[in-house]
């Protein structure tokens, strides 16, 4: 029985943020996220009080993805950052908590909301312009010729997540994993149109975190039969491969809304199964050795196929159908009811079972110069192993990196107490932030030191690790008044060593994090009315 | 714990609280919580009634994880300590306790870390560092089994010997000794298991044969040291003793092996390794040395000229839970033990010595089932054209046809790995066909493997090529060779040809011991596995607790920071290098402490001490005698063999040799310091889904988002 309801009509609120509850759910928010900001942040636990998963975070990712907010602007700002995580995966607790520090700054100046956007947005662009420029004092190349560079970079990423419960060692390993899998994906020739490979993260629960590794090509499930032994081959060195993206399960195909009426004495289900026999039929006699299915695959057909020694991998799952297809050069059919182009069939050179743990993997392996290649990833449980790969994405650094935990090129002062509170909530331990007078980068001091002492006694180096103290600097307060400062490029005084201890952000992400963070505190500063519909 | 709250609307929603101000509520649950599961440690174990009072429903347990399986966790620390064991428990499905235990202790180390006003950030590096150097170190004292199956066959060796050079006094008891070691022998060769109450006598016996060869074997030890001997691997000869002529030639009848000695040999180690780590669960580590003897017997059987290390594969070991019978009856036997109806026992009674063609079915056998992934279609009419005048359902003409399909293939075994349809049962009894419901999938992988049957999904699939042979089924009989009938149900046997699947039936009279004694036999077989897979063992019965809380007292005793990698990490703790040595003594004592509280709940719970204190006194003064003049690492191997200190908790177990898993133990240890520090370094819970009424209740502990 169907009920009717009459629609309510939209509800409708001004000025969201003179709300003095919308305020208050802010803060909450913008203290959860800061509190879980840099390498000693706290956790958070997300549990659903039914017995659920519990997840233990400190990642933007999962901490606005796990939390369901109930004001639009909360949605609205979680939104754009899960945006920008989605890009970059990194920078997204940066972004969001800028945000909100933007926002609540702005709404204690009590001017018209219109003429502080735009002193924002020129801000934004003066900002990113200086970032951009080649005297911006927290800007490092990377150097190519070693790894040191991109190993300090990944190895930030991981550092900053303190959930992964990895120690030293542990954290070293896994970088230097996560980078050689990174290099793996780079072409060996530079075409016109060269471009990177995939790298594809197999999780594995349960294994300590030294068993992670990096294969070339893919691992799948395994199958429940497997012919190794008497694989139908190419020549010795190939194996032919079919790829299916569309379901062999032997279901009808959708008829829509319609209704099909078919009569007692014939039986679809066989009509479909013939079907798929006879595209196994021509798998067979094209010297097909492995058949990939996205979906499922009928167990009549699996049957017949094992027993001509053609392997059958089934239930792929899309996310692997792209590496797939690009690692065998195979083209994905989408359909069995005619017979299979010739030119779809794709190459591996070999297939091979590999274990870690209990759980047994099929090892696709491609040619010579592919470009895919599996990360394995192991860590001891489900929350650490979740955590651990909200880490592994350090694509789009192949540009230039900056380290950027300090940006006081200040105009107005709201602005620049954002930035300040934001770099100032590294530190949880009720220790001090300074900013030294020549290059504003970031210094701590501990939280019980002697009072009467100087700055000069109780720092060593800076936050990022790129400059240690020397006479001529001076120091101030993070957050107090202190004098003007043009953060100059006076690259003397770097080290000309390896920088195995930077702390490195990459410069892409950060800046389009900043943006992404400006832009969005525009527009809800913007906000007059908003509109629910709330059937 | 402060409360916060702002919202007065009543929409289901997320809320937070906030955890750590002041005193770190986390924690303290963890403590809490890891109190309930200290009963459970050592050899002496409290078992638990948990109790459901709105159903008056209860369950018995001896373990942690199941501990915590059955309890209703609501609280989000409660569920993450959950997770861990149970994770835990599924890679190396034993060690939750020392897990739990270890994870409550040094929760309150925390707590008093905290109290002291020490940073986290510092406490999160030197524990984890501590752990990770005592870790190193205590892999460094790991026992090779080699060395232990070699100090077996020295005990045997130097038994023979004393039975020649002895004096008749001594000669007496030495016979007394080997005779028991005989019986001993002959209780585990014969292919049944005494019962527990029996059981508990002969483990009593053996630890005192044990208890003397232990004795014999350090003199041996000693003297081969000081006149430079090597220990290598000599087998000798006991031409001596008619006890062990006679012993042999027992084995030969049993074993029927051509490789007997060397064969009968690794028999006696696994004994006493596995003795070693059955932790005072003698009823299923018998159970296992059983299953071991059956399945190393039938590699040897299968391959002669095979003389690789020992066989023991958990994969190939299934339980079957038999009610209602007495313990006494519990044994292992080869092949899959399973209960079917009595027709069908009947069926199987007449198919005895008979070889079987076998096929496998992969799902159900039933018309309604399809595969994984076939979701059919909803939209699809079917329209009968003729009015069928038979009267026979869809579900009798498919049984029909299956039927059909079987006698064809002249099937006689049906094995189903999910239920199979009870009318195609009924008629196939009829037509000598036997089916049996249920098998693991690992039952069907073996006898695919043994009888080279391929399973289908459908019986429709079925050809001369999935028809596997070489099967046979007979009546499950207990030891006085009777059958068992339960609930209309008979135990009936199947087994591959030359398979090495092996069944443990455990039975019990009491029901609700059924589920504790079958956790016990495969944590006994997990045991043995991983000792024999990772082929090194710890020493047991404290002994490595000991020895870390002598290697934390070493490190504190260091003035400077050197331990593991603190200088390297990362840069936020370059400012507290200065911090850490200042509290490093603080956290690594109360660290130490957490491994002293667990060696005083062993000798609590194993009635060694009757209070804490006392316990606490005899660790403190054997940790005082350990120190005097003995350098710290390396301690080698024969050392710790030798260790002349009184052993806390196996004094009264006279002396015998107790065995810990190395990798089981170091993981504990991690996941349950993990645990800790995810907790300490947790400051906000966030709720996702409270229900309006949640939130009006709660409404002073909330922050609405």
């Amino acid at each position: 029985m169907s009920r009717l309801a009459p629609k309510k009509p939209s509800l409708c609120s001004d000025g969201p943020l003179t709300d003095g509850e919308v305020c208050q759910k802010l803060s909450v928010f913008r203290e959860i996220l800061k509190s879980c900001y840099g390498p000693c942040g706290r956790l958070k636990l997300i549990h659903n009080n039914r017995g659920g998963r519990v997840q233990t975070t400190s990642s933007s990712a999962v901490l606005l993805n796990g939390v369901p907010l109930s004001h639009p602007m909360l949605k609205l700002l979680a939104a754009s950052v899960m945006n920008h995580v989605s890009r970059f995966s990194d920078s997204g607790l940066f972004a969001a908590i800028l945000g909100c520090t933007l926002i609540e700054n702005t709404q204690r100046l009590n001017m018209a909301s219109s003429s502080v956007i735009k002193i924002y947005r020129q801000l934004l662009s003066l900002s990113i312009a200086y970032l951009n420029s080649e005297d911006c004092s927290c800007r490092v190349k990377v150097d190519f010729r070693s790894s040191q560079t991109l190993l300090a970079l990944a190895r930030t990423v991981i550092a900053s997540k303190p959930a992964c419960m990895l120690t030293f060692k542990e954290r070293e390993y896994i970088s230097s994993m996560v980078l050689k899998a990174f290099l793996r994906t780079v072409p060996c020739t530079v075409g016109p149109n060269a471009c990177l490979g995939k790298m594809v993260v197999v999780p594995i629960e349960g294994n300590i975190a030294q068993d992670t590794t990096v294969l070339t090509g893919l691992l799948v499930e395994m199958p429940e039969a497997l012919p190794l032994s008497n694989t139908k081959r190419l020549s010795s060195s190939c194996i032919n491969v079919a790829v299916f993206n569309v379901s062999m399960s032997g279901d009808l195909p959708d008829a829509a809304d319609g209704t099909v009426e078919i009569s007692c004495t014939v039986s679809p289900e066989a009509a479909i199964l013939e079907q798929l026999l006879r595209v196994g039929k021509q798998m067979v006699s094209e010297h097909v050795g492995l058949l990939v299915c996205q979906k499922v695959v009928h167990p009549v057909l699996k049957q017949y196929l094992q027993e001509q020694h053609v392997i059958v991998v089934d239930r792929l799952g899309a996310a692997l159908m792209e590496p797939l297809v690009q690692m065998t050069g195979a083209q994905a059919v989408a359909s069995y009811q005619s017979s299979v182009p010739s030119n779809c069939y794709g190459l591996l050179k070999d297939v091979c079972v590999v274990s870690f743990g209990s759980k047994e993997l099929l090892h696709l392996i491609p040619g010579e110069d592919s470009t895919v290649c599996s990360l394995v990833l192991c860590n001891r449980n489900e929350t650490t192993l979740s955590e651990l790969k909200c880490t592994n994405r350090i694509d789009d650094v192949l540009s230039d990196l900056a380290c950027s935990y300090t940006e006081y090129q200040l105009a107005v002062d709201s602005f620049c107490r954002s930035l300040e509170s934001l770099a100032r909530s590294l530190e949880h331990n009720g220790g001090e932030s300074l900013v030294d007078l020549s290059h504003g980068h970031r210094w701590f001091i501990q939280a019980s030191s002697p009072l009467d002492s100087h700055w000069r006694d109780l720092v060593n180096r800076c936050g990022c690790g790129l400059f240690q103290k020397h006479q001529s600097l001076d120091w101030a307060i993070l957050g107090d008044k202190y004098p003007s400062l043009t953060p100059g490029a006076d690259r003397s005084q770097i080290e000309e060593t390896t920088p195995h201890l930077f702390v490195l952000d990459s410069f892409p992400a950060k800046i389009n994090a900043l943006q992404i963070a400006v832009e969005t505190a525009n527009l809800i500063l913007d906000l007059k009315y908003i509109i629910q519909d709330v059937n | 714990m402060e409360k916060i709250s702002y919202s007065r609307r009543k929409i289901p929603g997320f809320g937070c609280k906030v955890l750590y101000k002041g005193r770190h509520v986390g924690l303290q649950q963890l403590t809490a919580l890891a109190q309930a599961g200290r009963t459970f440690l050592g050899p002496t174990k409290s078992c638990k009634f948990i109790m459901d009072q709105s159903c008056c429903e209860a369950a018995l347990t001896y373990s942690s994880f199941r501990l915590l399986e059955n309890l209703d966790l609501s609280s989000a620390v409660g569920q993450l300590l959950n997770e861990t064991v149970q994770a835990h428990q599924k890679v190396f499905n034993t060690g939750t306790t020392s897990l739990m235990f270890l994870a409550g202790a040094w929760s309150a180390a925390v707590l008093e870390c905290l109290h002291q006003g020490i940073p986290i950030p510092v406490i999160v590096a030197v524990m984890s560092a501590g752990l990770e150097s005592c870790t190193e170190f205590c892999k460094g004292c790991a026992v090779p089994i080699e060395d232990i199956a070699r100090k077996t066959d020295c005990d045997l060796g130097k038994q023979a010997q004393a039975c020649s050079t002895m004096s008749p006094n001594h000669l007496i008891d030495v016979q007394k000794c080997s005779c028991l070691q005989q019986g001993q022998l002959q209780s585990i060769t014969r292919s049944t298991i005494s019962a527990v109450s029996t059981l508990s006598q002969t483990t009593a016996v053996k630890d005192e044969c044990l208890g003397l060869q232990l004795k014999v074997f350090t003199q041996a030890l000693s003297t081969r040291s000081s006149s430079g001997e090597k220990t290598t691997k000599t087998k000798i000869k006991l031409t001596h003793s008619r006890h062990f002529n006679s012993k042999d030639a027992n084995s030969e009848r049993l074993l029927s092996s051509n490789s007997l000695s060397a064969g009968h040999h690794r028999d006696v180690s696994i004994t006493h390794l596995a003795v070693g780590l059955s932790h005072g669960c003698s009823y299923g580590m018998n159970l296992v040395i059983e299953a071991y003897r059956l399945q190393a017997q039938n590699s040897r059987k299968r391959d002669y000229s095979l003389r690789t290390g020992p066989s023991f594969d958990v994969c190939k070991i299934v339980t079957c839970v038999l009610p209602g019978i007495c313990e006494e009856q519990s044994c292992v036997t080869p092949g899959f033990v399973t209960l079917v109806s009595i027709e069908q026992a009947t069926l199987a009674n007449h198919f005895k010595d008979q070889n079987l063609r076998v096929v496998l079915i992969n799902g159900d056998l039933s018309e309604r089932y399809r595969h994984l992934g076939f979701n059919g279609s909803s939209n699809i009419k079917n329209i009968i054209e003729s009015p069928d005048l038979s009267g026979s359902s869809l579900e009798d003409e498919w049984a029909h046809d299956a039927l059909t399909a079987l006698l064809s293939l002249k099937v006689n075994l049906v094995l189903v790995m999910g239920m199979a349809c009870p009318i195609l049962m009924e008629t196939c009894v009829k037509h000598n066909i036997l089916i049996v419901q249920w098998g693991k999938p690992n039952v069907l992988k073996d006898f695919a493997e043994t009888t080279g049957a391929v399973p289908v999904a459908y019986i429709t699939q079925l050809n001369e090529y999935c028809v596997g042979g070489g099967a046979c089924v007979s009546l499950w009989r207990t030891l006085g060779g009777t059958t068992t009938e339960s609930a209309n149900r008979v135990a009936i046997c199947v087994t591959g040809n030359a398979s090495s699947l092996v069944t443990a039936v455990i039975t019990s009279s009491v029901i609700c011991k059924l589920q504790a004694m079958e956790d016990q036999f495969w944590t006994c077989a997990h045991r043995l596995n991983h000792a024999l897979k990772e082929k090194t063992v710890f020493p047991g019965a404290g002994r490595l607790e000991m020895l870390c809380l002598r290697y934390i007292q070493k490190l504190i005793e260091e003035d400077h920071v050197t331990f593991c990698n603190l200088d390297d990490d990362n840069t936020s703790s370059l400012w507290m290098t200065k911090h850490v040595s200042h509290y490093k003594d603080i956290i690594l004592q109360l660290m130490s402490d957490g491994w002293k509280e667990y060696l005083a709940t062993l000798m609590c719970n194993s009635t060694m001490c009757t209070t804490q204190l006392e316990a606490w006194t005899v660790i403190n003064q054997c940790l005082g005698n350990m120190c005097d003049g003995v350098s710290l690492p390396p301690v080698s191997t024969p050392h710790l063999l030798n260790c002349s200190y009184s052993e806390p908790a196996s004094e009264k177990r006279g002396n015998m040799d107790v065995y810990d898993n190395v990798t089981v133990k170091v993981e504990a240890w991690r996941r349950a310091l993990d645990v800790v520090l995810l907790v300490l370094q947790t400051d906000t819970e966030i709720v996702t889904c409270y229900s309006a009424g949640e939130v009006e209740e709660l409404s002073s502990a909330l922050v609405l988002l």
